[in-house]
């Protein structure tokens, strides 16, 4: 038990992308407010012109013809375009907004990973990816339609279930591999190379083996297993649980919500140790020394086995999971059909979905358009280097801040075209 | 994560399929780093093998691995830094090594012990290697070894061999593996530990086989051919035919006499035809081999005191606080 959360805590999980819900919750915040101060900046930048009505047809994805001409800030270059001053800004998403909006989204990337067939490993993986994504990014900044997409493809590679970016398009019903390649990168960046996520189903079959060994038949196993499943396979990775609890702890949430006797029992049975605050007595009357050693030691190491096993780590156990419980049970499985429900998704989502397209980052929305207008402007700065370095062996590796910066409009001589994408379905129409 | 042009560039280390290895600076401390360019591909996005090494290098920290100091990228291309290391353990033996490329028993102890420690760990973790070799093996000026190159092959390292990359992972592939084996575990790498120790002692690789067939059966000609009666299963193994000749084991003590007899015992046990023979990573550490290292014996020497004292310390109160100790391997 120890060792294993010893191990825990040198995770990537343990160590990046743990937080306290307010935390959590003052990151989302700080995310939700570079963005307002950068949208707006960008909106009310002279250069900057609302997209207009014609070009929403235009295809976002306009990969033919890539000209230049779709980065350069002339007037000229809209048709459509009548510069008349920067129109008044948005009103923009608060972050209870916001997660509502990637809780949506989580929900669709569920849906699209179950018409994909992929793993419980994948299907986790992806959604860690995509929640972690918009922990430090906002939902206003890049499209979560696409990010999710790109969350699934990158949760296929990290899990080691590659599949060729045609055979994946395919499956999501995409026709240009380039819209899920532009967001990786980003994703990469945006989970801080943290690739590796750890899930509670490998704790779930322990836990099994265990209460089978304390000879609870299996058909009532069965039942709890496929019940608990079904909630790993949702609950945790539309909440923030994979935030706040360990593996082993949202399993045994989900063990409890299952059936709350079995997961009890499973508690007890792992935190049975006790040690007598008088410790006259030999150390061999605890359970666990099994009286394999002398007095002496027996006692030393029943002092250990109760910081490890004891009661006072189970009450705080017992806290943890509770509070896991409760977040596990505001989204249970059948939740899924609320998410797909047209009622609720006109109700709540909708709304919140025409907002977003009014505040949209104009300069960050077009993934593919993004990537291009970076990579330019690398090349540039590589060539100035050159010269620079008079061609030297020796070079620099580039700052990334003027083109990633959260804000840094003035510096980005580059004035994309917006092109609004409608929010369609993310994975292609009707399944 | 943006980050500022922290790094300066030097010479070019090695160049591999997917990545090319640079010396490079930490601008403020002035401190060595080995910096590793991944080719973007621009068809599939970054490759399976960089996301692979970058997911183990985030979660593994130990003083025997090779620890990435950080993950940069522009736009075009892919940067991993990790800390830089004077050279391979190929290049070791070549630079440093006798008039054979052999190192001596106390350096060769050493860093057998340090692979076992780092690959131990990784074991621990539930990682295979799967690619232990020489080149793969750094070694600092001081002495550490640490592993690189996770479940990549020709990556890292400076490739001086003349042979193709295949045929050098070859070398140190177990029977089980070159016999089409898929159900293989953590001995793979044990193997692979093995064959690099007798290296270390003769200066030559133990099983430079040229094809599949040619590495089994110089294999097979050192430690016996097997058969279903003393490899029960074997004939079931999708690469399995019979062989033509059958040779006997013959005596690694007489093969390796540079080696002392416990360090054989400790081969053997590496050396083991049969996945699940073989001797795991924690057993080997707590080898005889290993009791007169200076690391093991002041560690034996701290858990003795600590005994001691923790005794003496509950003679004088009983209960009293007493820390249990707990040393790692």
């Amino acid at each position: 038990m120890a060792t294993e959360d010893a191990r825990y805590r040198l995770s990537s999980q343990y160590r990046l992308w743990s937080f306290s819900p307010s935390q959590l919750a003052s990151m989302r915040e700080k995310s939700n407010a570079l963005a307002r101060a950068s949208i707006s900046q960008r909106l009310s930048s002279p250069g900057y012109h609302p997209p207009a009505a014609s070009s929403l047809s235009t295809s976002s994805l306009n990969l033919s013809a890539p000209t230049s001409s779709t980065n350069t800030p002339d007037p000229e270059a809209h048709p459509s375009g009548t510069p008349s001053g920067p129109p008044p800004l948005p009103e923009f998403l608060t972050p209870a907004e916001e997660l509502v909006v990637v809780t949506f989204y989580t929900s669709e990337l569920l849906r699209a990973a179950d018409h994909a067939q992929f793993s419980d490993e994948i299907k986790a993986t992806s959604a860690a990816f995509f929640r972690r994504f918009y922990v430090t990014n906002s939902i206003m900044t890049y499209p979560p339609q696409e990010m999710l997409i790109v969350a699934l493809f990158f949760g296929c590679k990290a899990e080691g279930a590659f599949m060729r970016i045609t055979d994946f398009i395919k499956t999501f019903g995409r026709e240009h591999p380039e819209e899920i390649l532009a967001g990786e990168f980003l994703l990469c960046q945006g989970i801080r190379f943290a690739f590796d996520v750890k899930h509670p189903f490998r704790a779930l079959r322990g836990a099994m083996m265990e209460l089978r060994r304390m000879g609870i038949p299996g058909e009532e196993l069965d039942k709890v297993e496929r019940r608990a499943k079904e909630i790993l396979r949702f609950s945790p990775l539309i909440t923030d649980a994979y935030f706040h609890y360990t593996p082993s702890q949202i399993m045994l949430a989900a063990m409890s919500l299952a059936d709350r006797g079995m997961a009890e029992k499973l508690i007890t049975h792992t935190f049975h140790h006790t040690t007598s605050k008088n410790t006259d007595g030999d150390g061999g009357d605890t359970p666990g020394n099994g009286g394999t050693n002398g007095g002496n030691t027996g006692n030393a190491r029943g002092r250990n086995m109760e910081e490890t096993i004891g009661a006072q780590i189970r009450d705080k156990v017992l806290g943890a999971i509770e509070s896991c419980r409760e977040m596990l049970a505001k989204e249970m499985p059948e939740r899924r059909e609320h998410w797909t429900n047209k009622q609720v998704f006109k109700a709540h989502v909708q709304p919140i979905r025409k907002k977003l397209n009014k505040c949209k980052d104009p300069d960050r929305w077009n993934l593919v358009e993004l990537q291009r207008a970076r990579r330019e402007q690398a090349l540039k700065r590589a060539d100035s280097e050159e010269r620079e370095d008079g061609g030297g062996g020796t070079g620099t590796i580039d700052d990334d801040g003027a083109v990633f910066g959260d804000v840094a409009p003035q510096r980005d001589p580059k004035r994309r075209k917006v092109v609004a994408k409608g929010l369609e379905d993310p994975f292609g129409g009707p399944l | 994560m943006a980050k500022p042009s922290a790094f300066q560039q030097l010479e070019k280390l090695g160049e591999g399929t997917y990545a090319t290895v640079y010396k490079g600076r930490n601008r403020q401390t002035g401190e060595l780093v080995a910096l590793k360019e991944i080719h973007l591909d621009s068809e599939e996005g970054t490759p399976s093998t960089a996301i692979r090494e970058i997911s183990l290098m985030k979660e593994l920290k130990h003083e025997n691995i090779l620890s990435l100091v950080d993950v940069i990228h522009t736009e075009n291309k892919l940067m991993l830094v990790s800390e830089f290391m004077d050279m391979d353990l190929k290049k070791y033996m070549d630079t440093r090594g006798g008039d054979r490329g052999q190192l001596d028993p106390a350096t060769i102890k050493s860093f057998v012990y340090q692979l076992l420690r780092g690959i131990a760990y990784c074991h621990e973790k539930r990682i295979l290697h799967r690619d232990l070799k020489p080149q793969n093996l750094l070694i600092s000026k001081h002495g550490v070894l640490k592993l690189a190159d996770f479940g990549l092959a020709r990556a890292f390292g400076i490739p001086v061999n003349t042979f193709s990359a295949e045929v050098v992972t070859l070398w140190y592939r177990a029977p089980d593996v070159l016999l089409g084996s898929r159900t293989y575990n953590t001995s793979i790498d044990i193997w692979s530990i093995g064959c690099i120790m007798a290296e270390m002692f003769t200066g030559r690789p133990l099983f430079p086989g040229t094809t599949n067939e040619d590495e089994l059966k110089r294999i097979f000609r050192l430690l016996g051919t097997p058969s279903e009666r003393t490899w029960p299963g074997i004939s079931h193994l999708p690469e399995y035919k019979p062989q033509t000749t059958v040779y006997p084991a013959q005596d690694l003590a007489q093969v390796l006499p540079q080696i002392d007899p416990l360090g054989i015992d400790l081969l053997k046990g590496m050396l083991q035809l049969r996945p699940e023979k073989r001797i795991s990573a924690a057993d080997a550490l707590r080898h005889a081999w290993f009791y007169d290292l200076p690391q093991v014996r002041a560690q034996a020497q701290l858990l003795q005191q600590q005994q001691l004292h923790q005794q003496a310390q509950m003679a004088r109160t009983y209960g009293g606080t007493v820390q249990g100790n707990q040393t790692g391997y």
